[in-house]
């Protein structure tokens, strides 16, 4: 698909250099699907959706600086929504979150919550001035925070606060995460004996969105996260490049 | 099922093009698990480029093409640990700005290549590919360079934005080109008509997909009759009909690029689509390689009805 225009209809501040664009078109959006976003004159760059009329944006480089930029009347593009989404649950789910992974989790939540699951939604930060979504869900979930200063809830890591849930609760049928990777893996790791209970959706450098180009190719399988992905099962994910490494836009092993 | 292609085997006649899913020795290799007889690896270069600002591809809504301006992004060197990887039949794709800079990107990848496929073509980055592939001389000076550095074929990838393709293609197998392709994308620019933006990031790019096709095979029916040489027909290919196609107007293979973006299995089903036809019609592989000349109508001089 060509890109469709965009215009900018509310911005929300949502923390420390995060903010949230609603732009003037709802799409038919399944939690983890991604759109390669264009700020015109700049570049174009994949990001979840975090509404099916908005997206959540953390200033991380040049692009996203410019998305933060924008403002009410603003325009940019959109090609998508792109990939394979998370298979919503409908028994009981603990849902781990972190940074920008936050978009995907929060649709996750509402998606599973309207499904009739049981929603525990773990959220992690630095601080409390990182923190995104906590009141957006926890209007449909039991939503827990963590941040590594101990600015809000759990001190720590979100993956301590998993394991305190976990002696709380028991262990949850389904797990679904996206975050910082290292994060990810954190959280795999304590279902090393059923990984095909956790969903991971992950970030890749992406050019093409749509299975072409090989930008986003992970490592042993060679699956493109645009398309296989970006959400993937642990069982598919074990033996390859998964919390190790990424590549950047030379194709160069960056390691985590 | 096999085929040969300048002295190389390949399990079958549908190759991955370059520049699709050949980033890492692990997408070259789930490539060939789908079914392609050979690989060609993304172009590397002499030196590691990111390539252009993004939009860098888009497929059209007519789904009849794509366009795309990546920038020839490769981690140059870096890539032969992961060339290294790949299971199967493997051509290298380089590049260079100068004859030297090819024969040297050759030189390091030459433990692990087949063949090479020399990106002449590429529309879309400046003082690279097209701007040498459209120059005969040049052409013949940079394949000359190559065939002497390294002992493996050497395949030139043509252009199709030259007036008279056979040109280029003849400079190339004076320079010692074992086989030659055809076609890389064409020039090509499309612009948003709600922002007024040219879509692509580098404003130019190449134009890939079922629009190409027809230009790629009369660029392929020409050059059959121009060379001596094997020619590999690339441009559009979606179904083994597109692949026979090229076949009968004389290429001894293809390769696949913009189609696996509907799933990258359709490399087998174009492969079991050709042996399925070729058993068909009762027809070797080389009965099939060139078929539609010996059936088109030749030009008798009388100037029959005009």
């Amino acid at each position: 698909m060509r890109p469709i225009t965009l215009e900018v209809t509310d911005r929300v501040k949502e923390g420390d250099g995060i903010a949230t664009l609603r732009f003037d078109r709802s799409f038919d959006v399944s939690p983890g699907e991604f759109g390669m976003f264009w700020v015109h004159g700049v570049d174009e760059i994949p990001m979840s959706f975090a509404y099916d009329d908005g997206v959540t944006v953390r200033g991380v480089g040049e692009a996203t600086d410019a998305m933060l930029s924008l403002r009410e009347g603003d325009t940019f593009g959109v090609r998508g929504p792109f990939g394979t989404p998370f298979d919503v649950p409908d028994d009981d789910v603990v849902i781990v979150g972190g940074g920008t992974g936050m978009a995907p989790v929060a649709l996750l939540t509402e998606a599973a919550s309207a499904n009739g699951a049981d929603v525990t939604t773990l959220i992690g930060a630095g601080t409390a001035d990182e923190l995104v979504f906590e009141e957006r869900l926890s209007r449909v979930a039991d939503v827990r925070v963590a941040t590594e200063d101990g600015s809000a809830g759990y001190e720590g890591l979100v993956t301590g606060l998993l394991d305190d849930v976990i002696d709380e609760k028991g262990a949850p049928s389904n797990v679904g995460s996206c975050g910082p990777e290292p994060m990810m893996s954190a959280v795999l790791d304590r279902f090393d004996d059923r990984p095909g209970d956790v969903q991971l959706c992950l970030e890749r450098y992406m050019k093409c969105g749509v299975g072409i180009c090989g930008s986003c190719c992970i490592d042993d399988t060679g699956s493109p996260v645009c398309s296989d992905g970006p959400v993937y099962g642990g069982d598919e994910l074990t033996n390859g490049e998964f919390g190790v490494y990424h590549r950047d836009g030379a194709a160069r092993k960056k390691y985590f | 099922m096999s085929v040969e292609v300048s002295g190389i085997g390949f399990d079958d006649p549908v190759l991955l093009a370059s520049g699709i899913l050949g980033s890492t020795g692990a997408s070259l290799n789930r490539a060939l698990r789908s079914g392609a007889g050979g690989v060609v690896t993304k172009s590397i270069g002499p030196r590691e480029r990111t390539g252009h600002p993004g939009p860098n591809v888009f497929v059209d809504d007519s789904e009849e093409y794509a366009l795309n301006a990546v920038g020839l992004s490769n981690p140059s060197d870096a890539f032969t640990d992961e060339v290294e990887k790949v299971e199967g039949p493997t051509v290298v794709s380089v590049f260079g700005g100068t004859a030297d800079e090819f024969a040297d990107v050759a030189g390091t990848f030459a433990p692990y290549a087949d063949a090479f496929e020399l990106n002449v073509s590429c529309p879309h980055a400046e003082g690279y590919g097209v701007d040498i592939g459209a120059d005969a001389e040049l052409t013949r000076d940079v394949t000359a360079a190559v065939d002497k550095a390294v002992d493996a074929p050497v395949w030139v990838k043509m252009t199709p934005d030259v007036t008279d393709v056979t040109e280029i293609g003849v400079a190339a197998q004076e320079g010692g080109a074992d086989a030659v392709v055809a076609t890389n994308t064409l020039s090509a620019m499309a612009i948003d008509v709600e922002s007024g933006r040219p879509i692509l990031g580098n404003a130019h790019g190449g134009m890939s997909g079922s629009a190409l096709k027809p230009v790629a095979v009369r660029c392929v029916y020409d050059l059959y009759e121009a060379l001596d040489i094997p020619i590999v027909g690339v441009g559009g290919v979606s179904s083994a009909e597109d692949a026979l196609e090229y076949m009968l107007a004389g290429a001894r293979a293809v390769e696949v690029g913009t189609a696996v973006w509907d799933g990258v299995g359709v490399l087998g089903e174009i492969a079991d689509g050709v042996e399925t036809y070729k058993n068909e019609n009762d027809l070797s592989h080389d009965e099939l390689v060139g078929r539609a000349h010996e059936l088109t109508p030749k030009e008798d001089g009388d100037g029959g009805e005009g």
